[in-house]
């Protein structure tokens, strides 16, 4: 009710929000923009002597004098990193694992080029088991001309790893350096490009050097410029600033940037997966132009550009300019209509001063009469540093929170205005002007389901951009809202002469029970079509269709390319254990360790490998999440109805956390299937006592479901206290349950297999060797894990680098869902968010480990209520919308009642409205697509990555050069390693007590029976006795953390290197 | 007076019981920890005033509770209500303190102290090699920022301990069971009115004068990047006077400082120097920064604030030196070099725990067992954190075992598993075992 009378102030809360943020990213905020590069006749090119997952590329150029500007473009398929004379210059790594869309790079040189030789070099992994190639475009600037070293066949390139890391060779970045010999082979050049990226900035910005001349206002610490300039007919503009201080910039009055273009401290490097992607900028002494998109700011023909630049103290005197005091150089990119560009750089046109004025942001006239600056040589170095709205150190985006106000004020105003014309105009065909003002208030909601579609899509960078901040859509989005203010007036028109219309046939009116009949009618008529099925089964098919789409729309998904991503390591540990049980009939590892975790998954998984062999060990999840979807719509329509349950099993269906764990060999999907199971049995179960099978059903379902996944426990205390909760009746002191000896016996009976299983984990684990933090226990009351799980739901962007898909709508949905829950007089609804809430609480303070996955069960609990807060709002919507724009009509002929009509038009804008927020919410989890399945990506003809890191490849390459005599030290997971080169005789074991036994006098691990190296001196034991190791590495954190403790003896050199894995070798 | 009938609830009972636990509740959170030290202790609603700095810091958020489970207790008992009609506005009552907590945060001292020892933690932990603690909000020591609103209520968030969500819990509980709907209402008289108004009037007033002052800092910000030298000063001075405790920050101080070098840079004043302090130090010019602090700690070495600069000054310093840094065969020189520093921040802040720790580290690094004992057992006497005093405790009893002691060690060892029962600390675990 709260909702309800308050419905037509939230419409227009709403309205106003929308409006607002629309009308905010569309003037105050700079758009992305996609450039085409110019290439300059640069092709792609590629190793021609090995098809490794990285390649290598290197050319020497010769320069007689440091330019005045240097850039380099480049493109690669798919990771790079560039690097200058041995200095690491950037890498797109952290990009492309938030979003493999391929994209061209720009950036700034000047400072890492010398006079002389100067080596350009490019390593470039392929994630897609495609081969790697680069294009690349070196341009030096010399005052006005610009000459350009291009990617060509004098380029050299190699993708086999012994050429660039020699033997006894510290510097692992020596082959980018001029003094390293490389014997390599000229690059190919590759016959069919693979496409062609753009890049998100102007390119023109760099080909232009910073000015020579600098402008000043004497030796002052503190200095004011300010010009005015025009820019009609401009669409965009670029401001590059170069400062000796810090420089704050006001555009029209308003502080908008703060630049200190001084280097930034330096940080320390860190490992990461797909290496140097997360590798900090070297530290670099020299002045740092920051680049800004202002576009938003300028507007007509007289804009103020204002400049405060302060240098306080002897901060010039520490970066050498002690002489220079404050000095600026901006100049701006302009691009008109018609795509001409031109630079404002006059030093005419600006006004300086030591002191600053009244009003001299605004271009005061006093501020206009300043003297023109004084013009200085230009100080420092300079290379330029694109900020895309960034804030850090350096650079603070300023919020313009006056230009934010006085466009929510207008936005809103407008908003306000137009409902209340509409009210005006529709005051005459209702009873009174509350209920024209309720009625106009509907009209908004169309545009803002489109316009949250739009947001839903802005997270795609595939669509061209700018998109969807633009006129053009702004324009539709006004048009939708006047569109349906004429449907308003049309609707209330017809109403007011709803006699004329009767008279007609029913074709501009529409009523709800109208449609049903048309329904039911055809109905029948397809079972005339449909002879042989059964009616019971055709109504059942026309029922549930949507469901069934559903399904087959998620087949693809699911069973595309399943062997496209090797295995991990988890996985692996249930293909061993399954292999364990068919050679011996428990699961025990190649050690001989039983494995006592999923046990009834790896029981399965074995009889499904005896069968169908060990390729298709990914089909019994994939089997799984599709049995998933329509469970869960069935379950769903049991609970609410088939709306929320066709929702929510959409959620589940096209999921991208289902997509992940619904394709592999773990029992993830097996575990969320069964626990949906449970939820369903155990309500059915309290409801209906009196049919005892379901109850002994819905145990066994629990039993399977833990011996499938141990970490299902976190369900148990919810599945007591809902069932305590349901059963409670007005006849028995205590819930119900209590008194029936067949929830005692099956309490018995789960508590008997749950105990044992615990008791046989605990009878057969090895003793333990010493201690460390692997020994955690698994449920302890914790505090630790609640800002995980609170990231991993509301912030994901904020955990794995971004990677994991955007969640926080559904969420919110949840959260809302649960509270609404608890209001509404709805026990199923009730049952579902305490079931939710309470596991999800578990999960939160009981469980330590920490993990996507482990949330992953209650997936389907969280969709349902989710869904089901979603379609509540929605039917609020629709029972306010229904109220106000239906009328009561009685049909000509009839004796009952009238009946409440809709035209047909509003109808389906009504359902269309809903549809897209629905859309939304199913859309936004989804994009980037580029990330999204592999599927979809290949269907489209996108770029996609692999997840795992690819020892398939490493062990392929080992594999050929294998030597009778050989040892393996892995420095990554054991069964990864053993599994693709079929050998691991030692580890490095770092934090692993938990999974080390005794065996023979030898500590050996768990998975495989390898000996672990504790400590240097084993190292350097086992490298006394043996001449050829190979050491298998993940070339990432695992290879950082070994490092801390092990000295690896500089003999050995890598031989091959993957995206996500290397081999070291000594002796060979 | 006159009485309104209203339809009661179907159990009568039923409709005190929720208020009641709810008043009980929202008691028992006054007395619960609100707000965690990184470096140990806790602070109860009792201990936070509500109004710092204006003659009435006895005022608590203690008192605030009291006086909300005293209005739910009354009227849940007596079915009482002076604002008639008007459920929403009591509801709203059982979530104000929690609010304005999180709105308003904390006295500026007891902030700047949680400040100062949240940056002590954050550079301690970087030394421990292992991650002992997850944030809600991730911060980096060189990038924490409290001058802002949005910094401040992510470390509150980050630092708020059990006594919030307990209020939570007071203000579900009481929409939950629809309390007001339920109780019998009273029209007051207009005296009444006029009087409860009033009092909420001002009330809000106090209430409003800290955000208002902050706004007016917000303001001077920008008149200080336009260069407006004298206005700014002049919006800092209302700032200060209607935020008394702005005065014990020390940005505030350097905002005023840039003003006032930039109107008089030949007349050095400490906040000036506190400013090009903040300057240099931003530019990685620690020693400079160091140089200009010196002579403002000379003069008020007892004022927090300044000690706050110095802080984070010779932290940085000594950061920026890498010392524990990669081998440790190859990290004595940077080691060695860092010592100095730290004695001069242990002087400067005897009770820095940052100091203490690394300086303990050091000598471990450096072999001199009974100095990094010594620093140990200070950090254990200042900290009472269990991640510091644990990591404290590992690094006493590997002295222990190089000084031969290896009963102590063993014991402290224990002591250090005994205070990390999350399992992080990895390096006592694997010194106990005996297996590296």
């Amino acid at each position: 009710m709260f909702i309800a009378r308050r419905m037509m102030w939230i419409f227009l809360l709403l309205a106003c929000l929308g409006a607002s943020w629309f009308s905010y990213q569309c003037l105050l905020v700079p758009q992305p923009q996609r450039f085409s590069p110019d290439w300059h006749g640069a092709e792609w090119m590629q190793a021609s002597d090995a098809d490794a997952p990285v390649a290598y590329f290197r050319n020497v150029v010769s320069i007689n004098g440091v330019p005045d500007a240097a850039f380099v473009t480049v493109a690669a398929n798919q990771v790079f990193r560039l690097y200058i004379n041995g200095a690491f210059v950037a890498s797109n790594g952290s990009d492309f694992l938030r979003n493999s869309a391929p994209l061209a790079y720009m950036y700034d040189v000047n400072a890492f080029l010398q006079a002389g030789q100067n080596v350009v070099a490019v390593r470039v992994a392929n994630v897609d088991k495609q081969i790697p190639c680069v294009r690349i475009n070196l341009g030096l600037v010399r005052g006005s001309s610009i000459s350009y070293e291009v990617s060509d066949s004098n380029w050299q390139a190699t993708g086999l790893s012994t050429l660039v890391y020699p033997r006894y060779v510290a510097n692992v970045n020596a082959w980018s350096t001029a003094s390293f010999v490389a014997g390599w082979r000229p690059a190919a050049m590759v016959q069919s490009p693979p496409m062609s990226p753009m890049l998100t900035i102007n390119p023109l910005v760099y080909e232009r050097p910073i000015a020579a001349r600098w402008l000043s206002a004497g030796a002052s610490h503190d200095a004011y410029f300010v010009c005015r300039l025009s820019a009609t007919n401009t669409t965009s503009a670029w401001l590059r600033l170069a400062a000796t201080g810090t420089a704050s910039v006001f555009i029209n009055g308003h502080l908008l940037i703060t630049w200190n273009g001084q280097a930034p401290v330096p940080r320390q490097n860190l490992a990461g997966f797909l290496g140097e992607a997360r590798m900090a900028q070297p530290f670099r002494a020299y002045l740092a132009p920051g680049i800004f998109d202002i576009s938003p700011y300028l507007h007509g023909d007289a804009n103020t550009l204002a400049v405060h630049v302060s240098t306080p103290g002897l901060s010039t005197a520490r970066v050498g300019l002690d002489d220079l005091q404050a000095a600026l150089s901006l100049d701006l990119l302009l691009s008109d209509i018609q795509g001409h560009n031109s630079w404002f750089t006059s030093t005419t046109a600006w006004h300086a001063s030591e002191h600053s004025g009244d009003n001299w942001t605004n271009g005061s006239t006093a501020a206009l009469r300043w003297p023109a600056p004084l013009l200085v040589a230009r100080p420092a170095v300079s290379s330029t540093l694109y900020l895309p709205g960034s804030t850090d150190a350096q650079n603070t985006q300023v919020f313009p929170f006056l230009l934010v106000c006085e466009d929510l004020l207008l936005t809103s105003s407008g908003v306000f205005v137009l409902w209340l014309l509409m009210a005006l105009v529709l005051r005459r065909y209702h009873s009174s002007f509350g209920v024209a003002c309720e009625t106009a208030s509907i009209a908004y909601m169309p545009a803002l389901a489109f316009e949250s579609v739009c947001i839903a899509l802005s997270r795609e960078t595939l669509l061209p951009q700018p998109f969807p901040y633009t006129s053009l859509w702004g324009s539709i989005l006004i048009t939708i809202v006047i569109f349906c203010y004429t449907l308003l007036w049309l609707n209330a028109h017809n109403g007011r002469r709803k006699d004329l219309a009767l008279s007609a046939k029913l074709s501009p009116l529409f009523s709800q029970d109208a449609y049903a009949k048309l329904c039911a009618l055809r109905r029948v008529r397809a079972r005339k079509h449909y002879p042989y099925f059964p009616p019971r089964v055709g109504v059942w098919i026309q029922r549930h269709r949507a469901i069934m789409l559903l399904t087959l729309i998620a087949l693809p998904l699911a069973f595309y390319g399943l062997a496209y991503e090797p295995y991990w390591q988890d996985e692996l540990a249930s293909y061993y254990a399954a292999r364990g049980i068919l050679a011996h009939g428990f699961p025990v590892f190649p050690s001989g360790f039983l494995y006592e975790k999923a046990e009834l998954y790896s029981y399965l998984l074995a009889v499904w490998i005896a069968i169908f062999g060990a390729s298709g060990a990914r089909y019994i999840s994939a089997i799984e999440y599709i049995v998933s979807i329509p469970l869960l719509y069935f379950v769903g329509c049991y609970f609410f109805n088939r709306r929320v349950a066709l929702l929510a099993a959409a959620m589940l269906a096209l999921s991208p956390a289902s997509l992940v764990w619904g394709r592999q060999v773990r029992m993830y999907e097996q575990a969320q299937v069964l626990t949906l199971l449970v939820l369903y049995l155990f309500y059915r179960a309290v409801r209906e006592q009196r049919r005892v099978r379901l109850l002994y059903l819905a145990t066994f379902c629990l039993i399977i479901d833990y011996l499938s996944h141990e970490e299902i426990f976190i369900i148990l205390p919810a599945l007591v206290i809902c069932l305590l909760l349901l059963s409670r009746d007005g006849r028995h002191r205590f819930p119900a349950v209590f008194y029936q000896k067949h929830w005692w016996y099956a309490l018995i009976v789960a508590s008997t297999c749950i105990v044992i299983q615990l008791l046989l984990t605990r009878l057969t684990h090895p003793p333990v060797l010493g201690t460390d933090s692997s020994e955690r226990p698994f449920v302890q009351l914790s505090i630790d894990n609640v800002p995980f799980y609170l990231q991993l739901l509301f912030s994901p962007s904020t955990l794995a680098g971004g990677t994991l898909p955007l969640i926080t709508l559904n969420s919110v949905l949840a959260l809302v869902g649960c509270v609404y829950a608890v209001y509404e007089n709805n026990v199923r609804a009730r049952y579902c968010a305490l079931f939710l809430g309470l596991s999800f609480l578990t999960l939160l303070l009981v469980f330590t480990m920490r993990a996507d996955r482990y949330f992953y069960p209650l997936l389907p609990a969280y969709y349902l209520v989710g869904s089901y807060a979603l379609l509540r709002m929605l039917d609020a919507i629709w029972t306010f919308a229904r109220a106000r724009l239906g009328q009561q009509i009685r049909l000509r002929g009839a004796c009952a009642a009238p009946d409440t009509y809709l035209s047909w038009h509003t109808h389906w804008i009504a359902k269309g409205s809903g549809l897209l927020i629905c859309a939304c919410v199913l859309l936004v989890p989804m994009l980037p697509i580029s990330n999204y399945s592999p599927f979809i990506d290949r269907l489209l003809g996108y770029a996609y990555h692999r997840h795992y890191p690819d020892y398939d490849a490493a062990g392929q390459y080992m594999q050929q050069h294998w030597q009778k005599g050989d040892i393996v030290i892995s420095v990554a997971p054991d069964f990864s390693v053993y599994y693709y080169t079929g050998h691991v005789n030692y580890f490095f074991s770092l934090d692993r007590t938990l999974f080390l036994f005794e065996r023979n006098g030898h500590i050996v691990d768990t998975s495989i029976g390898a000996t672990a190296l504790l400590n240097q001196q084993d190292l350097l034991s086992v490298l006394a006795t043996h001449t050829r190791v190979w050491i298998v590495s993940d070339n990432a954190q695992y290879q950082a953390q070994v490092a801390k403790r092990f000295t690896f003896p500089p003999d050995f050199h890598i031989v091959f290197e993957g995206y996500g894995s290397a081999l070291y070798l000594r002796g060979g | 007076m006159r009485y309104v009938p209203v339809p009661r609830l179907a159990v009568p009972g039923a409709q005190r019981v929720a208020p009641g636990l709810a008043s009980c509740a929202l008691l028992g959170a006054s007395f619960l920890p609100w707000l965690r030290d990184p470096i140990g202790g806790v602070y109860s609603a009792w201990q936070l005033p509500l109004f710092p700095g204006r003659g009435v810091a006895s005022i608590s958020y203690g008192w605030l509770c009291l006086g909300c489970a005293a209005y739910i207790l009354l009227i849940a008992w007596t079915d009482w209500r002076p604002f008639n009609g008007c459920g929403f506005s009591s509801r709203v009552l059982c979530c104000v303190p929690g609010v304005l907590f999180l709105l308003l945060g904390v006295d500026a001292s007891s902030f700047a102290l949680v400040t100062r020892h949240e940056l002590q933690f954050l550079w301690i932990q970087q030394h421990f090699g292992y991650q002992a603690t997850t944030q809600l909000f991730p911060f980096s020591p060189l990038t924490l920022q409290t001058s802002t609103f949005l910094g401040r209520l992510q470390l509150l968030l980050n630092q708020g301990a059990v006594g919030l969500p307990v209020l939570c819990v007071c203000a579900g509980l009481l929409p939950a069971h629809h309390l007001f709907r339920a109780t019998r209402s009273i029209r007051g008289s207009q005296w009444l009115h006029l009087f409860c108004g009033g009092g909420v009037c001002g009330l809000l007033a106090l209430l409003m004068c800290a955000p208002v002052g902050m706004c007016c800092e917000y303001v001077a910000k920008e008149a200080l990047a336009s260069g407006n030298y004298s206005e700014a000063l002049s919006l800092l001075d209302a700032a200060r006077v209607l935020s008394p405790d702005l005065e014990q920050v020390a940005y505030y101080h350097s905002e005023r400082g840039q003003a006032q070098y930039f109107l008089a840079p030949a007349q050095p004043t400490l906040d000036s120097q506190v400013y090009l302090a903040t300057v240099y130090r931003e530019q990685g010019d620690y020693l400079e920064a160091y140089q200009q602090l010196l002579g403002v700690w000379r003069l008020a070495s007892t004022v927090s604030w300044v000690v706050d600069e110095m802080d984070v000054t010779l932290e940085e310093l000594t950061e920026s030196l890498r010392p524990l840094r990669g081998v440790s065969t190859k990290r004595v020189a940077s080691d060695d070099a860092v010592l100095p520093w730290l004695q001069i921040l242990t002087r400067v802040d005897s009770s820095n725990v940052y100091g203490l720790y690394m300086t303990g580290r050091i000598q471990y690094d450096l072999h001199n067992y009974i100095a990094c004992v010594n620093s140990m057992s200070l950090v254990i006497q200042h900290s009472t954190d269990a991640a510091v005093q644990s990591s404290a405790y590992t690094y006493s009893a590997l002295c222990e075992n190089g000084l031969g002691q290896y009963a102590a060690a063993r014991q402290h060892l224990f002591k250090a598993i005994a205070l990390d029962p999350n399992y992080h600390n990895n390096t006592a675990r694997e010194e106990l075992s005996g297996l590296h």
